[in-house]
C-alpha cells in the first residue's frame, strides 16, 4: 500500500486552475520531489496533502486512510493527519525555546513528560542540536532554525514528512551540506518524504523519484537519471540546464532488448544514432537532445562518431571546474560543457562530436520551435 | 510508479474504506467541529450584532434624535426644526472658529513634530532614547489635567507665569492670558505635537537608508536628498497625520471648554455641550442635529484623507529593522538636545509643577510660606465623591480596556487572518467610531440608551459609559491588533495545525501567545483613553457613575482648584506608572520578536 496516494486531484482558485488532475503514488520510505517553476502547482499540491488547502476535485489518502475526498465532501483537517512539515520560512515559533518548539507536537498530543524529554533529546541529537535545547528560538542562525524545524517535524514519527522548499533560504554552501545531511537522515530513518523545490540540482541530488510539474500538471515522473537523460518531452528536457535540441528526421528505427528504440537520424548537414523511448516511422521529425556535457570538443577531427561538427568558438565562460562554450557551426549554435581549462579561445576552429547513444530523441511538440537557428 | 488510471474504481474503493473505518467517521465528526461551519457563522453574526450596537445603533439614533422634537424618552413629533436651527450666523462663526483653531494648532504642531522626529530619529543628539520618552509623555496625560494646570499658570490675575514676569520686570501688566484664542491653540498644540510625533517618527525611522544613499551616489547633495527623497517619502505619513490632527482638533473638547468658553469663544463641541447642559431647557433636538451635521462634516475629512493617501502609500515601512543614517551634528547636538528638553519642560514640568505647588498652598494664587498646608490632601482623602469616581474610573478602565482589546483582537483576527464571509462588514463597523467625536458619540448613546426597550436600564448606569468607551476605543484596538497579526507569518499558524494543534490550540498557543505584548500595549493605550475621556462621559454620567474627569471638572467649576491639583497629581502618578509598564513591555517583548 502506498504511503500517500493522490488520485485525480485538482485545485481551483476561482477561475484559475492551480493543480490540474494530478495523480501520484508515493511508496513507504520513498523520497519524492515535486519540481517545477514557481506557480506550477507544486506547493499547492503539497499543501493539499498537508490539509492546509482543500482540493476541489479528486481524492487524497495517507496510509490506509482517505484524508480528503472532494466528491464525498470529506476533509480531514491538518491536525488529524499525523504529518510532519518543514516550511520554507521554517516557522520556528519565536516565543519558545528550541526545546519547546520541538516538544510542541508531543505536548499537543499530551504525552507524558518523561517521554517528551526523551524523544526531544533523541531527535535533537539526530540533527546535532542537542546543545541548543534551551536557546530562545530567535537566537538561531538560518541553518540552525532549519535543523530545529526538521527535528520538530520528525519528533512524533509522522507517517509522512512534507518539506516546502526548506533549503531555499540558505546560502549556497550550506544548502548543499544541509541537503546531503537530510538525505542521509531520511535514508537512515526510512521516512516517507514529499519535497517541493524549484532547484533542479537539489531535486536530482536528493530524490528517489522526481515529479516534474508545469502549469498545474505533471509532465513526467521518474528517477533523477531517467528524467535527466531520458526526458519524455521537450519541456522536461529544457527544464534541466541548457540542452541542445536538434531538429532531425528519422532514417531508421529498431527495437532494442531494453524496450528502448535505436534510431538513425539525419539533420540538415549531419547524421547520427540516438535512443528513444517510443517507436518512430521513417521520415518522422524528431528533436534530438544532446546534453552539453556529452559533446566532446577537440582541435583534431573525428574519432569515428558520425555525429560530428566543426565550427568556431563564439563565447566561452569560465566556471571553475568546467567551461561553458558556445560553438558556431554552419547551421547550429551548440552549447558545450568542457572540463576546464581549455586551451582553445574565442574564434578558434574546433571539432565537436557526440559519442554514439549519448543522444536521446523526443517527439517535437507542435507549439514550440526547436532551439536551432 | 503507480498512477491510478481509472478514477471510478478508485472512488468505489474509497467509499468502501470510509464505510469500513469507524476512525474515519470519528474524524468526519471532528472535521465538522473543526470547520465549525455553523459555529463560525453564529460567531460572525454575534460579532456583527455587537459592533452594530456599539456603532450603527447610536448613529441611527443620532439621526432619529435630530428629527425628534422633544428630549429622549418623551413623546414628540418628527420635524426638521433641529436642522433649521443650525443654520444661523452665530453657528457660522462657531464653525469658522472650530476649523480656524484646528488649522492654527495643526500647522505649528506638525512643524514641531517633524523637527522633533528628525532630531530624535536621524541625528546624533545625546540621550535620544530618554528624550523620546519625555517628549511623548504629554500625549498620555489627560488633557483636562494640563488644561487646569495652564488655567492656573496663565491666569491673567494670579497665574504663576504672570507673577514671575511682574516680579522680574517690575511691570504691573500681565502679558499672558490663556483665556483666549491663543490659549486654546496653545493647549491643543501640547497634545497634537507628541501625537503627530508618534505618527511621523516611525516613518523616519523605518526608512530604508539605501534610498537616501543611492540619491547621494547619484550626485545629489545632502540638502537636495533631504528635500527630494527623504521628505517626499515621508509625505504620505505627514499628510495623513496632518488630516488626522485636523480631525482631532475639530473633535477637541477640553481646550475650548477651559480656555474658549470663559472668553466667549465657542466651537462645535462646546456648542453641543452648552445646548444640552447649560441652557434652561436642554435643546436636545438642536444639539443632536448639530452632532449629526458635524459627523457628516467629519466624513468629508475622511474622504479627503482617503483621496490624499490613495495610491501614495510608499512602502518605505517594510517591517525590516533598518539602522537609519544618523546625521552628525557636532556641537549643535547640544542645541537640539536643549530644544527637546525645553519642549518637555513646557509641556510637562510646568503644568505638573503647578499642580504640585497648587496642592500644597492654602489658596491658589497666594504663594506665601505660612500658607503651606496638607489640608487639600486630607479633604480629597475624605471626599466620598472622589473615591467613588476613582473606583468607577479604575473599574471602567480595567473592564473597558479588557473588553475593547478583546473585541479589537477578535475583529482584527477575522479581518486580517481569515477569509470568512462578512469580514469586510465587520471591518467597516469597527472603524465607524473613527469619525465620531466623543461628544457626538455621547449624544448618540444618550438617544440610544433612552430608546432601548424598558427592561434594559443602561442609561444612568456605569454600563452606559462602558459601551461608549468601547465604541470610542475599538478603532484603535483593531489597529493595534491587526498590526500585531500582520507581523506574524501564516506559516507559524499552519505549522502548528500540521503538527497536530487544533484551531483553538493554535489560536491560544501560537497567535495569542505571540501577540499578547501588543495586546498589553494596546490595553494600556485604551486605559489611558478611558482615563482621559471627558466629552462622552460628561453627557452619559449620572450620580453614582461619575468618573475622575467629570469630578475634576465639577470641582474646577466650583472653584476648588486646590483639590483639583491633588487629584491631578494622583492621575499623573497613574499615567507615569502605566506608561512605564507599557514602555517596559515594548522594549522587552516586542523588540525581540
Amino acid at each position: 500500500m502506498p504511503a500517500v496516494l493522490i488520485e485525480d486531484v485538482s485545485r481551483h482558485f476561482g477561475d484559475v486552475v492551480a493543480v490540474n488532475h494530478v495523480n501520484l503514488s508515493i511508496e513507504r520510505g520513498e523520497f519524492v520531489t515535486l519540481l517545477g517553476p514557481s506557480g506550477c502547482g507544486k506547493t499547492t499540491t503539497l499543501r493539499m496533502v498537508a490539509g492546509l488547502e482543500q482540493n476541489t476535485a479528486g481524492r487524497i489518502s495517507i496510509g490506509d486512510r482517505v484524508v480528503s475526498d472532494a466528491a464525498a465532501g470529506f476533509f480531514v483537517p491538518p491536525d488529524h493527519r499525523q504529518l510532519g512539515m518543514v516550511f520554507q520560512s521554517y516557522a520556528i515559533w519565536p516565543h519558545m525555546t528550541v526545546f519547546d518548539n520541538v516538544a510542541y507536537p508531543l505536548r499537543i498530543r499530551r504525552r507524558p513528560k518523561a517521554e517528551i524529554n526523551d524523544r526531544v533529546h533523541t531527535v535533537l541529537c539526530l540533527v546535532e542540536m542537542e546543545s541548543f535545547a534551551d536557546r530562545p528560538a530567535p537566537a538561531l542562525s538560518g541553518g540552525q532554525q532549519q535543523r530545529v524545524a526538521i527535528a520538530r517535524a520528525l519528533v512524533f514519527e509522522p507517517q509522512v514528512l512534507l518539506l516546502d522548499e526548506p533549503l531555499s533560504n540558505l546560502d549556497a554552501r550550506l544548502r548543499t551540506q544541509m541537503g546531503d545531511e537530510f538525505r542521509a537522515l531520511q535514508k537512515r530513518l526510512g521516512i516517507t518524504s514529499l519535497y517541493v523545490t524549484h532547484d533542479q540540482e537539489e531535486a536530482m541530488a536528493l530524490s528517489d523519484r522526481v515529479v516534474v510539474m508545469q502549469s498545474g500538471r505533471i509532465l513526467q515522473v521518474g528517477a533523477p537519471e531517467e528524467i535527466y537523460q531520458r526526458p519524455a518531452s521537450r519541456a522536461v528536457a529544457a527544464f534541466f540546464g541548457s540542452p541542445n535540441l536538434l531538429s532531425a528526421n528519422v532514417t531508421a528505427c529498431e527495437r532494442r532488448a531494453d524496450k528502448r528504440f535505436a534510431l538513425g537520424v539525419a539533420g540538415e548537414d549531419w547524421t547520427g544514432h540516438c535512443l528513444a523511448g517510443e517507436s518512430f516511422n521513417n521520415g518522422e521529425p524528431v528533436l534530438v537532445l544532446v546534453r552539453p556535457e556529452n559533446v566532446h570538443i577537440g582541435k583534431d577531427g573525428s574519432n569515428g562518431s558520425p555525429m560530428a561538427w566543426s565550427g568556431r568558438i563564439k563565447s566561452s565562460i569560465f566556471r571553475g571546474p568546467r567551461q561553458s562554450i558556445v560553438v558556431d557551426t554552419a547551421g547550429l549554435a551548440l552549447n558545450v560543457e568542457a572540463p576546464a581549462p581549455l586551451s582553445a579561445r574565442v574564434g578558434d576552429e574546433v571539432h565537436l562530436n557526440v559519442p554514439p547513444l549519448a543522444a536521446w530523441a523526443i517527439r517535437p511538440d507542435g507549439t514550440s520551435s526547436a532551439h536551432v537557428r | 510508479m503507480a498512477v491510478v488510471s481509472s478514477v471510478d474504481v478508485g472512488r468505489n474503493s474509497a467509499l468502501k474504506r470510509i464505510a469500513a473505518s469507524a476512525l474515519d467517521r470519528k474524524t468526519l465528526f471532528l472535521n465538522h467541529l473543526a470547520n465549525f461551519a455553523i459555529g463560525r457563522r453564529i460567531g460572525v453574526l454575534l460579532l456583527i450584532a455587537l459592533l452594530s450596537f456599539l456603532t450603527v445603533y447610536p448613529l441611527a439614533m443620532l439621526l432619529y434624535g435630530s428629527l425628534h422634537s422633544t428630549p429622549p424618552g418623551m413623546p414628540g413629533v418628527l420635524n426638521l426644526d433641529g436642522y433649521a436651527q443650525i443654520f444661523t450666523t452665530s453657528n457660522f462663526l462657531v464653525l469658522a472658529n472650530t476649523i480656524g483653531i484646528s488649522f492654527a494648532k495643526t500647522i505649528p504642531s506638525i512643524l514641531l513634530a517633524v523637527a522633533l522626529a528628525f532630531i530624535l530619529a536621524r541625528t546624533d543628539t545625546p540621550a535620544r532614547g530618554t528624550l523620546e520618552v519625555l517628549v511623548t509623555l504629554p500625549f498620555f496625560i489627560p488633557p483636562i489635567l494640563t488644561a487646569m494646570a495652564w488655567g492656573m499658570l496663565g491666569n491673567p490675575q494670579v497665574g504663576v507665569l504672570n507673577l514671575v514676569w511682574k516680579w522680574l520686570t517690575g511691570s504691573t501688566t500681565s502679558p499672558i492670558n490663556v483665556y483666549s484664542y491663543g490659549g486654546v491653540v496653545w493647549h491643543m498644540m501640547q497634545y497634537s505635537t507628541p501625537f503627530l510625533f508618534l505618527f511621523i517618527v516611525d516613518a523616519f525611522r523605518a526608512m530604508d537608508p539605501t534610498l537616501e544613499e543611492s540619491s547621494r551616489m547619484c550626485g545629489a547633495s545632502r540638502w537636495h536628498t533631504f528635500r527630494r527623497v527623504t521628505l517626499i517619502l515621508m509625505l504620505p505619513a505627514i499628510v495623513s497625520s496632518f488630516v488626522l490632527s485636523l480631525m482631532r482638533g475639530i473633535e477637541s473638547f477640553e481646550s475650548p471648554l477651559f480656555f474658549g468658553l470663559p472668553a466667549g469663544i465657542t466651537v462645535i463641541t462646546t456648542e453641543i455641550y452648552n445646548a444640552i447642559n447649560h441652557r434652561a431647557t436642554p435643546a436636545y433636538q438642536y444639539a443632536t442635529a448639530l452632532s449629526f451635521a458635524i459627523m457628516a462634516f467629519m466624513f468629508l475629512f475622511v474622504v479627503w484623507q482617503w483621496r490624499v493617501l490613495h495610491g501614495r502609500s510608499f512602502a518605505t515601512v517594510t517591517g525590516k529593522a533598518y539602522a537609519p543614517n544618523v546625521m552628525k551634528l557636532g556641537r549643535w547636538r547640544w542645541a537640539t538636545f536643549g530644544f527637546c528638553i525645553l519642549f518637555f519642560v513646557i509641556t510637562v514640568v510646568l503644568p505638573v509643577g503647578q499642580l504640585l505647588i497648587g496642592s500644597f498652598f492654602k489658596f491658589f494664587g497666594f504663594y506665601e510660606w505660612d500658607m503651606l498646608t496638607l489640608e487639600h490632601y486630607v479633604a480629597v482623602w475624605q471626599n466620598k465623591e472622589f473615591w467613588r469616581a476613582f473606583s468607577n474610573t479604575m473599574l471602567l478602565g480595567v473592564m473597558g480596556a479588557s473588553a475593547t482589546m478583546t473585541l479589537g483582537g477578535i475583529v482584527a483576527y477575522v479581518t486580517v487572518r481569515t477569509r470568512w464571509r462578512g469580514r469586510r462588514l465587520i471591518d467597516v463597523l469597527a472603524w465607524l467610531p473613527w469619525m465620531m467625536p466623543g461628544m457626538v458619540l455621547g449624544v448618540g448613546f444618550l438617544w440610544a440608551f433612552a430608546m432601548l426597550p424598558g427592561p434594559i436600564p443602561i442609561y444612568g448606569t456605569i454600563w452606559a459609559l462602558l459601551f461608549a468607551y468601547m465604541a470610542l476605543g475599538t478603532p484603535i484596538s483593531v489597529r493595534v491588533m491587526s498590526n500585531a497579526y500582520h507581523q506574524l507569518s501564516f506559516d507559524l499558524e499552519e505549522c502548528s495545525r500540521v503538527h497536530g494543534g487544533s484551531w483553538w490550540q493554535t489560536l491560544w498557543r501560537i497567535l495569542i501567545a505571540l501577540s499578547w505584548p501588543s495586546f498589553a500595549v494596546g490595553w494600556v493605550l485604551t486605559f489611558f483613553g478611558i482615563m482621559r475621556e471627558l466629552s462622552a462621559s460628561i453627557l452619559l454620567y449620572s450620580v453614582g457613575s461619575e468618573v475622575l474627569s467629570v469630578v475634576l471638572l465639577k470641582l474646577w467649576s466650583n472653584g476648588q482648584a486646590e483639590q483639583v491639583s491633588v487629584i491631578g497629581l494622583l492621575m499623573m502618578l497613574l499615567v507615569v506608572f502605566f506608561r512605564w509598564v507599557q514602555l517596559k513591555l515594548i522594549k522587552q517583548r516586542i523588540s525581540t520578536l
